[in-house]
């Protein structure tokens, strides 16, 4: 197949310049003006958040707010409505009295100006029953324990028969006899007494926009304007009336999920909502929401909360959260601690893997973990098998919930760092140890051990080799207790993960509509959000690659007026499902490839007849001309065969439009992952302990590259994150008063452009996969994944294989590595 | 049980870092620093206002703690080179001002306490974190932002840096992105041939959590090389 757009390395990203520009206004952006309001038709909202981790509500006095002309909503106001939840777990109001995480929401209010919402906070007085509290997952589940819920600490799953409780939603998966095989191994790390202990942190989403809702409630207030004035014949009439019900302006990446949730919650029929998750006034049509991570799925407390001020106050109301604000809104990355035993042979084949995963919920989640326990049976060819794991919840924070690669980070620090542990204990090359253990290797084992289902396309085995090759693994690692290098008191460390992670299925539900208008100009209507992960382009590209166009001037609405792209507004767009899990491209991508050939196929026999040939004729899309198959001279240029898009060739509205829709997960008995490895360098310096990524090499199993300059930056962004999540990023609670120590970007650490490695290379390994659209998958968080664990691998290797089993590896950690190895005469005693 | 006694969102007030707001809203911070100013220092006045200056005698002061630093004021700011009259309150930052006020939108607010970068915009050339600038200062000073190219190009070096990231694809949210651009364009007016040390330290204060950071290196090389 060759290809035009698609994986062309010079098409630029459609949104960025209404992004360099400052035009492309966020919903945090959103002002009176931006809606067409007058300024005192939009309040501004701000939260009342109890200090402790757990603590009961006895009196809140909002009297001085309310006589100062504040607008109050305390738990009181949701009485008569439903309550909620957020990741699957326990229902509660909106605003409870009930605190069981610190920071959580006591009241709101809601002010005239910005800058008053911290003087109405002020006004607000409220007394705490402060409640014993527990923030340690074993903790949690000890005798005596505080408990969460009525029912204990363990999240809802099943309800247990006998005392008609929700039981844990634990989980154990087991085959072989992974005791006997450990208790017989030749080579053993941890035991059946003693396995290995491994935690990982609390992770904030910490994206740089926050959180933001404006809500209005029709009636006072007049029609707000779309997220662009869509100037497409197809998409002018709104499948719900604006302006009646409730609209939200939502950085979300569910718009529908939260049109859902909304509803549901007012008891409102669903057409009476309106989500809109995109930028407005973005040049090339173009809307976006949100960060690059999914923790914005619709139903958290504050969007109801914004719609029920909107609701009593008569106002249209803007809840932009502060920095403080937002950590404590969304979900966050679960912490979780494994208890992990490996066996092996003599000769190096992995023979049994037997744990345990403890999952710390938060506050108000149900389980999350269980692809930490898919990756465990998925990385190696294991023939005995025995892992659990106990969700538990907590009073650390708000909820465990989506979060890029969730539960996978985790899982593969575990792995990586046992993996290598094992290695070392072999003697083995730790890269060895890999290519004879990992599972997926040929077609006949790329399947999930658990279910069965086949692996769609699959070369992660090839994608790991292929980055070990171009890091140059077998010169830079010089054996077990040596260091890559050194200079002075800087010691280079070589390590990495392999990686089979399990993101980017396709959703059925993902729904796409594409228009060609009679001047050429091309138009997509799908309800996706663009939240940075370069859907607005690779869609696009897919598109006009179906098309036959070779470049995508033709969605330019200044080469082509009412040409573009509407997203996510449930009043004007179709529902393709959620931004996230690295779906977009697969699930969007089917459907645009099913639209443009329901499109081609009503527009074919006009063409047909202009070229002299018979209307059943196969015509090529192809180098912006159309042509019957076998006879490109006798061509219709696109604008040439645009133009016949008229009422007279009977195309009433001037233009013709295809709908495709993934209805189904197609095909049966498959599941999708994507695999590989990262690679490396690390330099520390045993003087200062400072600990610097050097290099990378991220090998990736890609399928196909749609969209170039975007899943290079994808490599980049995510493989930065994860130096993050490697080294520095961990929420904390002060273990005296539960407390949250660090809801702000100082004192929670990420990498900053001085982290940044001197470089980071992708390598793709590109074939067909059979599922995805021009044999694409989705990637986009598997480039975070097992990022933390090549860290952990590459610092071990520089500081004598020092034994790490958390992350993030800490400036402490390295100061205590250091001490070990001055103890054990690794390095020279200090001067 | 213990029982204990909050002021609104207040109660984490003596813990540094704490998820709570301070105690102290911004107007009654504002109200005790000018009681501060006008018990231990001078007043000078920048843009009409009073404002605390360093190392004078009490006695110069007293004469100006009747100002009311609380009363909504009119102000005339120069942006992108157009000026800009509109009315304020005192305690206003710019960052706040250019958004609300004059729906510059543009310069971004992510974190509002000096820890991101997002709010970056060029006063008098520098590169300047408009979260905590107060907006009274500024009478007299030319304030620039990431719109300053959007009706017709008075910035060239900001131009390069803008053609510059879309080539390098240095922005995906694009959250952070305006206010890396501002301090980018500082650097390049002081320096068109930055080392990538120097273009490191120079947008080291923006924070990005997509972290794109090598591909706004490799940009802002570009721009500098074109210019
Ligand atoms: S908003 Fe000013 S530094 Fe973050
Ligand atoms: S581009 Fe998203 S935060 Fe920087």
């Amino acid at each position: 197949m060759s290809l035009a757009v698609v994986g062309n390395p010079n098409i630029t990203r459609r949104d960025i310049p209404s992004k360099v520009t400052g035009q492309l206004v966020f919903t945090y952006d959103i002002n009176p003006a931006t809606l067409g309001l007058a300024n005192d038709q939009m309040l501004y909202m701000g939260m009342v958040r109890c200090p402790y981790p757990n603590a009961i509500v006895k009196k809140i006095d909002t009297s001085a707010a309310e006589a100062a002309g504040y607008v109050v909503l305390t738990e009181a106001d949701f009485a008569e409505y439903n309550l909620m939840y957020v990741g699957s777990g326990q229902p509660h109001a909106p605003i409870s009295n009930t605190v069981l995480y610190p920071g959580q929401v006591v009241a709101a209010v809601a002010a005239p100006t910005t800058d008053e919402v911290e003087d109405a906070i002020s006004l607000i007085t409220v007394e705490y029953d402060v409640q014993p509290f527990v923030l340690d997952v074993q903790d949690a589940l000890a005798p005596n324990a505080p408990q969460l819920f009525p029912a204990g600490n363990l999240p809802p799953g099943a309800v247990n028969p006998e005392n008609g409780m929700f039981t844990a939603a634990t989980l154990r998966i087991a085959w072989g006899d992974a005791d006997s095989a450990i208790a017989s191994a030749d080579v053993v790390v941890g035991g059946l007494n003693s396995p290995i202990e491994l935690n990982t942190a609390v992770i904030q989403q910490a994206e740089m926009e926050p959180w933001c809702d404006v809500a209005m409630w029709s009636g006072s207030l007049p029609t707000v304007p779309g997220p662009t004035t869509p100037t497409s014949p197809e998409s002018t009439t709104p499948s719900a009336p604006m302006g009646t019900g409730l609209t939200v302006y939502d950085t979300t990446e569910a718009p529908f999920l939260g049109q859902a949730t909304l509803a549901g919650y007012f008891n409102i029929p669903l057409n009476s909502v309106r989500v809109i998750g995109s930028g407005i006034q973005g040049v090339g049509a173009s809307g976006f929401a949100g960060m690059t991570m999914g923790n914005k799925l619709g139903n958290a407390e504050h969007v109801i909360i914004t719609a029920m001020m909107a609701l009593k106050s008569g106002a249209a109301v803007k809840y932009g959260p502060t920095r403080n604000d937002h950590l404590a809104i969304t979900s966050q990355r679960f912490s979780e601690r494994a208890y992990l035993t490996f066996a092996a042979t003599s000769s190096g084949m992995l023979t049994a893997i037997k744990g345990v995963v403890y999952e710390n919920s938060g506050a108000w989640a149900g389980a999350n973990g269980s692809d930490t326990i898919s990756d465990i049976l998925n990385m190696y060819n294991v023939a005995n098998m025995d892992i659990s794991l106990i969700p538990v919840n907590t009073n650390t924070h708000h909820y465990s919930g989506a979060f890029r690669n969730v539960g996978e980070s985790q899982g593969h620090f575990f792995l990586e760092r046992m993996a290598d542990m094992t290695a070392q204990k072999l003697n083995m090359d730790p890269a060895q140890f890999r290519l004879m253990n990992l599972h997926g290797a040929t077609v006949d084992t790329q399947f999930d051990p658990q279910s069965g289902y086949r692996y769609s396309g699959y070369e992660g085995y090839q994608a790991f080799q292929a980055a070990m090759n171009q890091f140059g693994w077998s010169s830079l690692w010089k054996g077990w207790g040596k260091p890559s290098s050194t200079n002075g008191s800087v010691y280079y460390g070589v390590g990495f993960s392999a990686h089979n992670g399990q993101k980017g299925l396709p959703i059925p539900g993902s729904n796409v509509k594409i228009t060609v208008l009679s001047n050429g100009g091309v138009f997509i209507n799908s309800g996706r959000t663009e939240n940075g992960a370069g859907s607005d382009t690779a869609i696009p590209i897919m598109g006009a690659e179906s098309l036959g166009l070779t470049s995508l001037d033709n969605f330019n609405p200044a080469m082509y007026p009412g040409a573009g792209y509407l997203h996510a507004d449930t009043a004007l767009t179709t529902n393709d499902s959620i931004q996230g899990g690295s779906t977009s491209t697969r699930s969007s991508g089917i459907s645009i490839v099913l639209a443009c050939e329901a499109l081609k196929e009503q527009w074919a026999p006009a063409i047909a007849a202009a070229l002299g040939v018979p209307a059943n004729t196969t015509l090529i899309f192809a180098n912006n001309t159309i042509y019957p198959e076998g006879n490109p001279s006798n061509f219709k240029t696109f604008t040439e065969a645009a133009a016949l898009l008229t009422p007279a060739n009977g195309f009433e509205l001037g233009s013709v439009t295809g709908s495709g829709s993934l209805l189904f997960n197609t095909p049966a008995n498959t599941t999708y992952r994507v695999g590989g490895g990262k690679f490396v360098m690390v330099a520390v310096d045993v003087e200062t302990a400072e600990v610097r990524v050097i290099s990378a090499v991220v090998g990736m199993d890609i399928g196909r590259v749609i969209f170039a300059k975007g899943a290079e930056s994808q490599v980049q962004g995510g493989f930065t994150q994860g130096i993050g999540e490697g080294l520095f990023e961990e929420f904390w609670n002060d273990p005296t008063t539960g407390r949250n120590t660090n809801y702000n970007f100082h004192d929670f650490r990420m990498a900053t452009q001085m982290d940044a490695p001197d470089s980071i290379t992708p390598v793709w390994v590109e074939y067909v996969d059979p599922v995805g659209p021009f044999g694409a998958k989705g990637i986009g968080e598997n480039c975070s994944m097992c990022v933390s664990a090549a860290i952990a691998n590459a610092v071990s290797n520089a500081l004598g294989n020092y034994p790490f089993t958390t992350t993030p590896i800490t400036k402490a950690d390295i100061v205590t590595a250091i001490q070990w190895m001055k103890d054990k005469g690794m390095l020279p005693a200090q001067p | 049980m213990e029982s204990e006694k909050a002021e609104g969102s207040s109660a984490g007030s003596e813990q540094e870092g704490n998820i709570l707001q301070t105690k102290m809203s911004r107007r009654t911070f504002l109200k005790l620093s000018a009681a501060t100013a006008a018990a231990t220092a001078a007043v000078t006045t920048v843009g009409g206002i009073a404002l605390k200056s360093r190392g004078a005698s009490n006695a110069q002061s007293t004469a100006q703690t009747t100002t009311d630093l609380f009363a909504a004021v009119p102000i005339t700011l120069t942006v992108n080179g157009i000026p800009y009259t509109t009315t304020i309150e005192p305690r206003d930052m710019l960052v706040n001002v250019l958004r609300e006020n004059l729906s510059l939108t543009g310069t971004k607010r992510p974190c509002d306490r000096m820890e991101c970068g997002g709010c970056t915009v060029l006063i008098d050339g520098k590169a300047v974190y408009s979260c905590t600038t107060l907006a009274m200062r500024m009478p007299g000073h030319s304030i620039e932002t990431i719109e300053a190219n959007n009706i017709t190009v008075t910035d060239s070096t900001l131009a390069a840096l803008q053609a510059a990231w879309v080539t390098y694809d240095a922005s995906q949210c694009g959250y952070c992105q305006p206010g890396r651009l501002m301090a980018a364009t500082a650097l390049l007016k002081n320096n068109t041939s930055p080392t990538v040390d120097q273009i490191k330290a120079a947008v080291a204060g923006n924070l990005c959590r997509c972290g794109t950071y090598n591909h706004v290196i490799a940009a802002i090389q570009a721009a500098a090389a074109s210019l």
